[in-house]
């Protein structure tokens, strides 16, 4: 199986999720999967091979080492990889962090009208529209993809970085609530809490996403 | 953030004298001498507003602002303030100093920088009236603070996208298996096949076949149009290349956006825009510029889509198929 599983991931041209393995190898458990892509990244290591197995979003694929990354370039001559504008990273940040959200949150935090970068986004399928916000008129929600993933090389949302902490000063909860009294607000226990915990309650998971861990759940 | 020092603004200093300091000579338009009668001395200008008589007051940064938000706080962090406690009259001064450079190179972005300057100068009036203390509540809330805290708030996701860009370019390091990038090489394609509509057909089954469900939610999705297709798959198929006919749908998520791929192809076709190749009979099907390496005329490979009833009758079985799909 572990060959096999080489040539599947050598052959394919997206990253290859435990579900769609699964399907592959009916019989194969998802332990089994893990653990022959771990022997074969170890072999790869081991033996000096210029490739490794990366997982990017949520799926595992054959990939060239970093160091040789200059030499791959200069075999493609275009760059296929096209780097985001700062703007576009702004609103990527925004809905990673955030989502599901809306264009118009999006707006109130940046200052600035969006729909540029989140039409960009979307056509690039790093966004996509997730559902509809039960405010008024229902705004479309965004939401991050596999592709995002992909493109930052995450496994998952849990993978990003942690978002800054609002200035370095003000980790601590005791500043914090000193702060909120110089500009004339009470902070609440529970306030500083929701503050303080992590930013992952609104993972939105896709429909693929859901399906993976169905599977490894059953 | 580097802070491009244009000569002309400095150079504008000397000229300070004939205009109102808030007023144009960030934007270093020369002012007629006299100025009107709302202008003022330089020496007039109360303590707190030497800093406009240093020719640092000058020193703008034109372009590189995200919006509003960003700009302020460029501007904290250069002046190195407290952001807790914002000099306010100071920096509202410098931020319409900067937006009114900005609006004479005409930045499309001008009317939330506007929006920006109207709050500032509102926080700056309400600074300088007299609180009003509530008679039940001692403290009052500090004007600014709404404020800081969208700014703090805005910091945060600066600095987070500043660390994915690390991770894009970490990311980038690693290259995958590739199929998408135009085919440049020799195909050596036969020209004198033909493709059957069949051909074309069953292409397009397995297109929808590969297709992953995505669509979770009942999401209203974008409108489609043709055109828009056209100019993506003009720039996919590249000046010159050759592509998988598979890997013009690559970008799409739902069958309609397959489908209006797919008539834009035939439609590109049509007007000779593209061309289709096939090395045998029921081969994958390739995508090309029309006189690739080939002579004008010499494209005997086009499949015949003239006529429109053709296109018409296939448009509607595609229409009928997802009706009853639905």
């Amino acid at each position: 199986m572990k060959r096999e599983l080489e040539a599947l991931l050598f052959a394919t041209d997206s990253p290859l999720t435990v579900a769609r393995l699964k399907k592959i190898f009916p019989e194969v458990e998802t332990a089994e999967l893990k653990a022959a892509v771990d022997e074969l990244t170890g072999e790869y290591e081991a033996s000096g091979h210029a490739f490794t197995v990366v997982e990017f979003g949520g799926g595992w694929q054959i990939a060239t080492k970093p160091e040789f990354s200059p030499i791959v370039e200069k075999m493609l001559k275009t760059r296929r990889f096209t780097r985001l504008s700062k703007a576009g990273l702004e609103v990527l940040a925004i809905i990673a962090y955030r989502q599901p959200l809306t264009r118009l949150d999006i707006d109130d935090i940046r200052g600035v009208n969006s729909s540029g970068a989140i039409s960009t986004l979307t056509e690039r399928n790093l966004i996509a529209v997730v559902g509809r916000s039960q405010a008024v008129g229902n705004p479309l929600l965004y939401g991050t993809t596999r592709e995002f993933l992909n493109h930052l090389g995450l496994k998952g949302l849990g993978q990003l970085p942690d978002l800054p902490e609002i200035e370095g000063v003000i980790d601590d909860r005791e500043e914090l609530k000193e702060f909120a009294s110089k500009v004339g607000r009470e902070v609440t226990d529970e306030e500083l809490e929701d503050y303080f915990s992590a930013p992952e309650e609104n993972e939105v998971v896709l429909e693929d996403e859901k399906e993976d861990e169905e599977i490894r759940d059953a | 953030m580097v802070d491009n020092t244009n000569e002309d603004m400095t150079d504008s200093g000397p000229d300070i004298e004939d205009g109102p300091v808030v007023a144009d000579e960030g934007a270093g338009k020369p002012r007629p001498s006299g100025g009107g009668p709302e202008s003022w001395n330089l020496d007039s200008l109360p303590p707190e507003l030497d800093y406009f008589r240093s020719s640092e007051a000058y020193q703008v940064e034109l372009t590189g602002f995200q919006g509003p938000m960003d700009l302020l706080l460029h501007l904290i962090d250069r002046e190195q303030v407290d952001i807790y406690d914002i000099p306010i009259a100071r920096i509202t001064d410098q931020f319409i100093r900067h937006i009114e450079v900005m609006q004479t190179i005409s930045l499309d972005k001008a009317g939330e920088f506007i929006a920006m300057a109207a709050t500032l100068l509102v926080i700056k009036m309400k600074m300088l009236m007299p609180s009003h203390r509530d008679d039940e509540d001692d403290e009052m809330e500090d004007p600014r603070a709404e404020l800081v805290r969208k700014l703090l708030e805005y910091r945060r996701f600066k600095e987070a996208a500043e660390s994915l860009q690390e991770r894009e370019a970490e990311r980038q390091a690693y290259h995958l298996r590739q199929t998408r990038f135009p085919f440049t090489g020799d195909l050596d394609l036969e020209p004198q096949l033909r493709i059957e509509m069949f051909d074309l057909l069953s292409a397009l089954a397995g297109i929808f076949d590969r297709m992953q469900s995505r669509t979770v939610h009942d999401v209203v999705r974008e409108a489609y149009t043709v055109e828009e297709k056209m100019s993506l798959i003009e720039e996919k198929v590249g000046s010159g290349g050759t592509v998988r006919f598979e890997e013009l749908f690559s970008g799409d998520t739902i069958k309609m956006e397959v489908i209006v791929t797919f008539i834009a192809i035939l439609e590109m076709v049509k007007r000779g825009r593209l061309q289709f190749m096939q090395t045998e009979p029921r081969g994958p099907i390739w995508i090309q510029h029309p006189g690739v390496d080939r002579e004008v005329g010499d494209q005997p490979d086009l499949v015949e889509l003239d006529e429109d009833h053709a296109l018409e009758g296939l448009a509607d079985d595609l229409s009928n198929e997802l009706e009853n799909e639905s």
